[in-house]
């Protein structure tokens, strides 16, 4: 896949995350609210640009590595986790929204299930940032508990 | 006297309430040979069978404490609908201990061709025969179990109940959250398979299109491909099991990032400095196209 396949599809993300278009009102008043989460997440970005050069240089003094290759995975890893943190401050945003909601207890061990799976994508695509399917991963798990738990508070 | 009449009226009102306790269901409406039948129940159980006659029989009983059943519509479209009290407030009653209303069961005949959308929250779903255009099922901690089915699609969908799905058709979309499944039948064409953690079993004809998306749920698929088929088939932490016959001809490539690669065909690459193995091999021809994907769970091929 190019560089330029995996920005498109990147970018096609977000909007496929809408479950129900009716969850989304007022995320966008909320999202410059988020533009200072935005600039503190730059260093842990930054940082890992800095371990994927030190990986880099480490690969061209180990094995000759072609540069081209180890630089457009560097990008393609940012792009993924980038990508991860945006969607997860929406999800956020839109779970917002239900805070306080009450939710049946028969679904609490699901919603849990739910969460617990989402962190373990999370650290998934922190180990391997190159896997964009585990981007689709956390999409469709985001998806799935904003509708369950609208479904739960709407009925 | 007074006292006497105190005490038949307290009779009258015990009698009363037994009768409420579950009123019986019985109701007989016109539906053409291919209209749609939509039934939702929240809690209980929901039976479909199905008949030769264009109509709809609805027996059953209401469970104490619900508002009313509600059967609208016309002979193209049905909708059958057990109303509870709390229906407008969302779920926030449920296993709170607070509701008193009792489970209903719903039993519908429709005509074997009827397109059929059938809605549950804790109500089990048992379905057998409806062969429509469509067979669409959403349950939240109901167990699904459909038998015989013949539908142009199948959508079903379950957040905690189990489902035994067998089936005859040749587009079948299944999604869960912990919920297991055991799919077979004479299923064709395009299948589509999401889970978050529950366990999958699937058995299936000749496909064209396969998808299968879980996070730690295990999946193990026993599918033929076509000449041109597409399988696809990705895991976070669970296992994958994929079986397909021997005289498959397809492009083999199975990647995972810290799980295991077992495979009767080709040979496993690890890479040098990092994690991760891969696996890319041909078979036959090399026609269809096989790729899975995991993060840690194992990948499993077996050809024979």
């Amino acid at each position: 896949m190019s560089d330029h396949q995996l920005r498109w599809q990147l970018r096609q993300l977000p909007r496929e995350l809408e479950p129900r278009r009716d969850l989304w009102p007022g995320i966008a008043s909320q999202l410059p609210a988020n533009n200072s989460a935005r600039s503190r997440r730059w260093p842990w970005i930054a940082g890992l640009a800095l371990a994927a050069s030190l990986s880099l240089a480490i690969g061209l003094g180990w094995r000759q590595m072609e540069p081209e290759i180890s630089t457009q995975d560097s990008l393609r890893a940012q792009l993924v986790q980038r990508e991860a943190d945006a969607m997860t401050r929406e999800y956020r945003a839109a779970m917002r929204h239900f805070s306080g909601a009450p939710m049946p207890e028969p679904l609490l061990p699901t919603l849990l299930s739910l969460d617990q799976s989402a962190i373990d994508i999370r650290q998934a695509i922190a180990d391997d940032p190159q896997s964009a399917f585990l981007l689709q991963q956390l999409q469709r798990t985001y998806a799935r508990r904003l509708t369950l738990t609208q479904r739960a508070v709407t009925g | 006297m007074k006292l006497r009449s105190s005490f038949f009226a307290f009779i009258a009102l015990l009698f009363l309430a037994s009768a409420q306790a579950a009123t019986p269901i019985n109701q007989l409406k016109p539906l053409d040979a291919d209209g749609a039948v939509s039934i939702d129940n929240v809690q209980g159980r929901i039976v479909v069978r199905t008949w030769a006659r264009p109509e709809v029989k609805i027996t059953g009983s209401l469970g104490q404490g619900v508002e009313k059943l509600i059967v609208a519509g016309d002979r193209r479209r049905l909708r059958i609908e057990v109303k509870y009290p709390q229906s407008t407030g969302g779920w926030g009653w449920w296993g709170s201990g607070k509701s008193h209303v009792e489970p209903t069961l719903l039993e519908v005949t429709l005509p074997a061709k009827a397109e059929v959308n059938i809605e549950s929250v804790s109500a089990g779903v048992d379905v057998h025969g409806a062969s429509g255009r469509r067979l669409a099922i959403s349950s939240v901690s109901g167990d699904v179990t459909v038998a015989s089915a013949a539908p142009g699609e199948a959508s079903i969908e379950t957040v905690s109940g189990s489902a035994t799905l067998q089936l005859h058709t040749a587009r079948t979309k299944f999604g869960t959250v912990s919920g297991d499944v055991r799919l077979e039948g004479r299923i064709t064409g395009e299948v589509a398979i999401e889970s978050v953690s529950g366990d999958v079993v699937l058995v299936t004809g000749v496909l064209r299109r396969m998808e299968f998306s879980t996070v730690s749920g295990v999946g193990r698929l026993q599918v033929a491909l076509a000449e041109d088929a597409s399988l696809q088939a990705e895991s976070v932490s669970g296992d994958i099991w994929l079986t397909v016959p021997a005289t498959t001809s397809a492009r083999l490539a199975l990647e995972t990032f810290s799980g295991d690669i077992q495979s009767s065909a080709g040979r496993v690459d690890r890479e040098e400095f990092a994690p991760g193995k891969r696996l890319n091999a041909r078979l036959g021809e090399g026609d269809a196209s096989i790729k899975i994907e995991s993060f840690s769970g194992d990948v499993h091929f077996i050809s024979k």
